[in-house]
């Protein structure tokens, strides 16, 4: 279920926080981590690719990224855990199926989500991504509509 | 990649037991991506009972960057305009407390009275939001609904299931420009002028732009990034081609054609695409010269495009105006936050960067934050949280 969205989320950006009054310095706080945002684990070897997604998505999503399967092992298990990932099929380490496959094997991270990224010319195998707990894919790069 | 199917995916997974309501055949003629930020600066309000459908709505609107209020039937929505200046109002009709027509009529009834700001509630854009299109007798109950709410004192209608083009178009045609505030986000997108400028050969910009939501400044910096990991990439392919090793070589290519692919270098994408094929059997075909040949080609065309554009980068003004620098306890404050956001939220932690950066100009610790800021546009999570921590023991010392 989607419940993040806040009323006044693009305003709170511009409060100042700072509890230091006499410090003259004008930073503002950073965007806050809004709790209820969705939590979105992007995996992709290439920085651009995650890069891209998480300029997409940054307003809705929390964006949380790895790239390679051993970070986001690592980040999927640990807390806070996200709500999705979003897996590029092939990657340096291990490919994407592998991964989701360890993944659904650990009880603490079976119920996550995982959405697969393949490219456009490949095939990606569907059967075997919805076999190792795929809910679905998406292809890049995107073709205008 | 496209918005617009990472945005459905989402969606999908995020109401997974829900039926996406606005057709099948959606894709076919409606983009998200058109039209984000075209809500931005707008304040709406949402009037809606089915709790399912105000999800997708406020995905849908405030993805285009709108402000968004729910209110759950007519009455709450007659109260929430009283006490609140909206750009325009959906209003679904049928609704239990009080149904969308009553509650227009109410809205204009205020316009009538003698409160102070009467004008605002006759001036309020209402849009009403009927269900009647899917049943049987389609254009008779459209016509009818479509009467009902006019005479209630509605501007427009549009149909449910909601088509995202429909509501977009509807919204564009009430909305006045006017209204838009621009914030520094909005500064920030692609204007005309910028886009006609940014000509490179090789590289579609404004696919390229237009796929991460019109942030030129996004663009440029993931232009940059390619470029600056690219350097050595065709040197290496070569070498690994001459080893036979073409597993290593497949990779490369790999990696570029996906790259390629979202920065908008089309023809790199379709040469790259090819040679990785002409890879795919690890045993030398033929062929491979020339699909080498091609991928160099349109590799430096690329990368020459690249270059041109680093070197027509304006000098940044900020430099002029140096904001007084950050005391130390108070950085240091924000690196611990930074040390969090670096695992939960990295573009919130990029946000934050940017603003070290500017703080930290002319002080001792500028370069080590402009280092960390490079690690994590690299996604480099744990060299950036060692380089973080080592910043921290030091302000410390």
């Amino acid at each position: 279920m989607i419940s993040h969205t806040q009323i006044n989320s693009a305003n709170s950006k511009e409060l100042i926080i700072d509890n230091e009054p006499q410090n003259t310095s004008q930073m503002s706080p950073h965007a806050q981590t809004n709790p209820a945002k969705p939590k979105v684990l992007v995996v992709d070897d290439e920085p651009q690719n995650i890069y891209i997604l998480l300029e997409i998505l940054k307003n809705d999503y929390a964006i949380m990224a790895a790239k390679n399967a051993t970070k986001a092992l690592e980040l999927a298990i640990a807390e806070p855990r996200p709500d999705l990932i979003v897996l590029d099929v092939m990657m340096p380490d291990i490919d994407g199926y592998a991964f989701c496959q360890a993944i659904k094997s650990q009880p603490e991270t079976q119920d996550i989500p995982i959405v697969f990224i393949s490219a456009l010319d490949e095939t990606l195998d569907k059967v075997k991504a919805f076999d190792v707990g795929g809910i679905d894919y998406i292809t890049k790069p995107f073709q205008r509509e | 990649m496209n918005r617009s199917t990472i945005y459905d995916t989402l969606v999908k997974t995020f109401c997974s037991d829900v039926v996406t309501p606005y057709g099948s055949d959606r894709q076919q003629n409606y983009s998200v991506a058109a039209e984000i930020h075209s809500l931005s600066g707008y304040k709406l309000l949402l009037v809606e009972d089915n709790e399912i459908n105000q999800q997708i709505a406020r995905e849908l609107l405030t993805g285009a960057g709108a402000s968004l209020d729910t209110a759950n039937n007519g009455l709450e929505a007659v109260e929430a305009v009283k006490y609140n200046y909206y750009d325009a109002v959906l209003m679904d009709i049928q609704m239990p407390e009080m149904d969308g027509l009553e509650a227009t009529r109410r809205i204009r009834a205020l316009g009538q009275s003698d409160h102070r700001e009467s004008q605002r509630f006759t001036d309020l854009i209402i849009i009403a939001m009927t269900a009647h299109a899917m049943i049987g007798d389609t254009a008779n109950a459209t016509l009818r609904e479509r009467d009902l709410s006019l005479q209630a004192g509605m501007n427009d209608q549009i149909t449910k299931p909601i088509d995202p083009n429909h509501i977009f178009r509807t919204l564009r045609r009430w909305l006045k420009p006017d209204n838009r505030k621009i914030d520094s986000d909005t500064t920030a997108q692609l204007t005309e002028s910028d886009e006609e400028r940014l000509v490179l050969p090789g590289i579609d910009v404004e696919a390229g732009v237009y796929r991460i939501g019109g942030n030129l400044n996004a663009y440029r910096r993931i232009l940059a990034q390619f470029r600056q990991q690219s350097q050595n990439t065709l040197a290496e392919i070569q070498a690994a081609i001459t080893a036979s090793d073409y597993t290593t070589a497949r990779n490369r290519v790999h990696g570029i054609k996906g790259t390629a692919g979202n920065i908008g270098a089309k023809d790199l994408f379709a040469a790259a695409a090819a040679l990785e094929k002409s890879l795919q059997n690890n045993s030398p075909t033929e062929a491979i010269p020339d699909f080498i040949q091609t991928f160099s080609e349109c590799f430096g065309v690329v990368m020459n495009s690249l270059a041109q554009l680093e070197l027509s980068e304006e000098p940044t003004t900020e430099a002029q105006a140096l904001p007084k620098p950050i005391e130390s306890p108070v950085l240091k404050n924000h690196l611990q936050e930074l040390e969090h956001l670096l695992q939960s939220d990295i573009a919130a932690a990029l946000e934050q960067l940017k603003e070290l950066n500017k703080f930290t100009q002319g002080t001792t610790h500028n370069t080590e934050v402009q280092q960390l800021q490079d690690a994590v546009f690299n996604f480099e999570t744990d060299a950036a949280l060692t380089q973080l921590q080592d910043l921290i023991a030091r302000i410390d010392s």
